[in-house]
């Protein structure tokens, strides 16, 4: 690994860091609008609108908040909410394990799901199990994700009864650790519905780029090499899905972007305790601290994987990395 | 000569006829008015669809309502987050609003809505956004809490009511209406309490209720994310009931919109600025220690002091706080106000002194910090239930405490977070909750659950909250008395009330809401629509058509654009 190349790339994203907190700060400030609107009753006077004006900091000209809060965002402390009056990173810290806990698994379920069915469904170009696959893919795709849930609810909760429709535990549940939780059959049954319901949004784009990727390669020389020698099917099918991994693995790295995507609409429905619905509240009600800090968290975790996705390309391909010295 | 003649003659009778044909035309197709007396578009704001559904269809049928007066009309719907701060900081640059109340227990008493809306003090920064000034009000408005004799305050609350129908500052709608459902097979229907303007989520159900079967536990749920439990901070509609349930108060507010002590085992007026109260015996904190005379009034001075903004306009009549034992105090008023036992006694939550005088002395030095950012882990009061745990977003749930004045039946209290009506309904069906207690959705939904399964019971309850149209008085042409009476004549009430709200709701005429049997106007003027009648009145006043049927101001008025007086 080249570390002059490690280290333009961690400059670069500091610098897109930057311009990222920068932007997220000024697209909520110059909204109009104004936090104070939730404290608006018969009692609201004038005192307490500067007195909350203060607490906030609203009082003080742009650049001195826009000052205050990169210099309370690279110190990681976020400020306090406008509504909770609560440190916002104590209220993501509190919720944000909750959308992990729902997002991760899925994530997992949908790439291993994704890359196996678009394996097969392209080794089968043209067959009946192909459409139907295209179909039932791109349904999920098209569909909107609050209305499949609530279908979904309705069949497998209501009608069916087999799982509780909503929450991560049932009322009054207790559990001595977190593992004790995680693992309980309470929260496994809360976890399959919204599950599945986000598989089936999620699943159509390693699926769809499986799919591509593999045709690809089928009809590449080397697998013509392979059918030669007379590999057996399953040697061949294994040797053209490595060759097709590689772009599923790019979009993985993205893929973290569609945890806040799909999240906000998934935890409504099904009332799941998650960070998702506290980023909608936030920006609706204009609770500036609470709404930067959770676009930041947004920003970083995609910057962070694309900077990972770039590190590990440099040591997958030496070109990427090495490019100057062949100039 | 001839020639001139004619000329002349030929003159006089295109003069004529030009004269003659234009008349004519202003008989015939109404008056060429002058440009600068043409009433300008006039802006409606509500919120969008997609935050108040029934706000905004009210608003679009509203304005088309005006457009038949002639009147120019734009809907502008606007997020509350952007319209609330526009309506309520630019309070002369806009023309007319839809505006609700939401219901709060405080509002029992008509003082809290009336004293706040309408009085002249609170034009330039507080709740009279629409800018209303009367000095009759003012006087009515004073003397009404000055008015220890509750049958001549009645009078007094009854005279104001007529006087704001007659001054149109605002136009009411419609009531809001709360629906509720239960399994009566599970809770006895007797011991479910319905709170007048409250409905059956309410102090008196939860400590009532009496559970049928061995479900000792009532699941309740709610449907707006909670923030506080803090009794010095009023966060959200759904954190006061936790904290009302957790935290004890002097008097609550009775089943019947009066109020009844609590804590108090007695309280009276020793003049009209002096109350004597003597408080129950044997109260205790959840933590065992016991309820004293002093934690009373350290939890009114906490909230003098300014640590609790929020509460302070609720104390602010308090001049003195005087204990004469463990369980007796007095409290001594700067101005009579017999609204005192409702909006201060009912409202304010008594926090332990032992808590929370060493946070309180502690923040005084923290000018930009105050008691509503301090969340205990463990909210301690000494109401009838107690805090158990709290998943936030998820779940809260309370314990009942046997041994108070007010002991509940059941064992514990779990409110459910719900954002989605179909799904709170679903779950009270299947039995994932047993009392639906927050239910926001279409209420024909909950008349057909109710109809398919005999045993549930719904409650479609008429609440404090009111809906409205402002008009802003700083601005013609709604400086005008006879403009804001015409436009009240054209609000199509019954069709908001049949479809916007689906017949599930009470047209409204004043502020204080027909749940409140007592204090509410029987007899106030309706303004039941009549587009006819409207013309009449603009007519009357002056105002006059062109022949497009456009709207002008009367003769000597002009369109300026600037308000008639404000900022």
């Amino acid at each position: 690994m080249n570390f002059r190349y490690f280290f333009a790339r961690t400059i670069r994203f500091i610098l897109s860091l930057y311009i990222v907190a920068t932007i997220a700060f000024f697209i909520l400030k110059l909204a109009p609008g104004s936090p104070l609107t939730q404290f608006i009753n018969p009692y609201f006077t004038i005192k307490q609108v500067e007195i909350l004006k203060r607490q906030f900091g609203l009082d003080k000209p742009l650049y001195i908040q826009y000052f205050r809060y990169i210099v309370s965002i690279s110190t990681l402390k976020f400020g306090r909410s406008c509504r909770y009056k609560q440190d916002v990173a104590g209220l993501i810290a509190d919720r944000l394990p909750n959308t992990l806990l729902l997002v991760v698994p899925t994530l997992f379920m949908t790439y291993i799901v994704g890359v196996f069915w678009g394996m097969f469904a392209a080794w089968k170009r043209g067959s009946r199990f192909e459409h139907l696959s295209i179909l039932v893919v791109l349904t999920g795709r098209a569909a909107p994700t609050f209305w499949v849930g609530m279908m979904a609810m309705a069949v497998l909760c209501f009608k069916l009864g087999w799982f509780p429709s909503g929450g991560m535990l049932s009322p009054g549940a207790q559990f001595h650790s977190f593992w004790s939780k995680m693992f309980s059959s309470d929260f496994l049954s809360h976890l399959v519905v919204p599950l599945v319901t986000y598989l089936f949004y999620l699943i159509g784009l390693p699926f769809l780029i499986m799919r591509n990727s593999m045709l690809e390669n089928i009809s590449k020389d080397f697998i013509t090499m392979h059918r030669f020698c007379g590999l057996s099917k399953r040697k061949i099918i294994s040797r053209a899905a490595r060759n097709s991994m590689l772009p599923v693995v790019t979009v993985i790295a993205l893929g973290i972007g569609y945890i806040f995507e799909g999240a906000p609409l998934i935890e409504t429905v099904f009332s799941w305790p998650g960070v998702g619905l506290l980023l909608v509240d936030a920006v609706t009600c204009r609770d500036y601290p609470l709404a930067q800090a959770c676009f930041l968290i947004i920003a970083v975790s995609i910057l962070f994987m694309n900077l990972l996705a770039d590190l590990l390309y440099s040591i997958l391909d030496p070109r990427i990395s090495a490019r100057r010295r062949f100039k | 000569m001839l020639r001139k003649t004619k000329m002349a003659a030929t003159f006089t009778v295109v003069t004529l006829l030009i004269i003659v044909v234009s008349s004519g035309q202003s008989l015939l197709w109404g008056k060429a008015l002058p440009k600068e007396r043409q009433i300008r578009t006039l802006e409606l704001y509500c919120m969008p669809a997609g935050e108040d559904i029934e706000e905004y269809r009210a608003a679009v049928l509203y304005a088309n309502e005006l457009r038949k007066l002639g009147l120019d009309v734009k809907e502008h719907p606007m997020p509350y987050a952007v319209g609330g701060d526009y309506i309520w900081r630019e309070r002369s640059r806009w023309d007319m609003t839809a505006w609700y109340m939401t219901a709060r227990p405080e509002r029992s008493d008509p003082d809290e809505l009336l004293y706040n809306g309408l009085i002249s003090t609170t034009v330039k920064g507080g709740y009279n956004f629409y800018g209303y000034i009367n000095p009759e009000m003012d006087r009515l408005l004073n003397a009404q809490r000055a008015e220890t004799d509750i049958e001549k305050r009645r009078e007094l609350i009854y005279k104001i009511q007529e006087m704001v129908a007659d001054d149109v500052p605002v136009t009411f709608t419609v009531h809001r209406s709360e629906n509720f459902m239960y399994n009566k097979k599970i809770w006895d229907p007797n011991s479910i309490v319905d709170q007048a303007g409250i409905g059956l989520r309410n102090y008196w159900t939860f400590v009532n209720a009496k559970p049928l079967t061995k479900t000792k536990n009532m699941i309740a749920d709610y449907a707006e994310e909670e923030r506080a439990i803090n009794p010095f901070y009023i966060s959200g509609v759904v954190d006061l009931w936790f904290v009302g349930l957790i935290f004890d108060r002097l008097m609550r507010i009775g089943p019947d919109g009066l109020p009844k002590p609590a804590a108090a085992k007695e309280v009276k007026w020793l003049d009209d600025v002096t109350l004597q109260v003597i408080l129950r015996e044997g109260m205790k904190f959840h933590d065992g220690k016991p309820v004293t005379a002093e934690d009373v009034k350290f939890t009114f001075k906490a909230i003098k002091s300014g640590e609790a903004p929020e509460y302070e306009p609720f104390a602010a009549s308090i001049e003195s706080i005087e204990v004469l034992s463990k369980d007796k105090l007095i409290f001594h008023l700067k101005a009579p106000n017999v609204a005192f036992l409702i909006t201060s006694l009912a409202k304010i939550s008594i926090a332990p002194k032992h808590i929370w005088e060493p946070i309180i002395e502690d923040l005084k030095k923290k000018p930009t910090e105050d008691a509503t950012m301090i969340q205990r882990e463990v909210p301690i009061g000494s109401g009838p239930f107690r805090f158990v745990s709290w998943r936030r977003g998820e779940e809260i749930v309370l314990e009942a405490v046997k041994d108070h004045y007010n002991a509940p039946k059941i064992d514990r209290l779990i409110f459910r977070k719900v954002s989605i009506p179909e799904v709170e309904l679903g779950q009270l069906v299947k039995g994932e909750i047993n009392f639906l207690s927050d239910y926001r959705g279409d209420p024909s939904a909950l008349k057909k659950a109710a109809e398919a399964n005999d045993s549930l019971v719904w409650k479609n309850c008429i609440t404090l909250g009111a809906r409205f149209f402002v008009f802003n008085l700083r601005r013609p042409p709604y400086n005008d008395k006879a403009f804001r009476k015409a436009l009240a004549y054209v609000v199509p009430r019954k069709k908001i009330r049949d479809v916007v709200e689906h017949g599930f709701t009470t047209i409204a005429d004043s502020f204080v809401s027909k749940a409140l049997e007592y204090w509410h106007n029987p007899k106030l003027p309706q303004y039941e629509y009549n587009i006819e009648k409207a013309k009449e009145i603009l007519a009357n006043a002056g105002y006059e058509w062109d022949k497009k049927g456009r709207l002008y101001y009367p003769e000597g008025k002009k369109e300026t654009l600037k308000p008639a007086w404000g900022p």
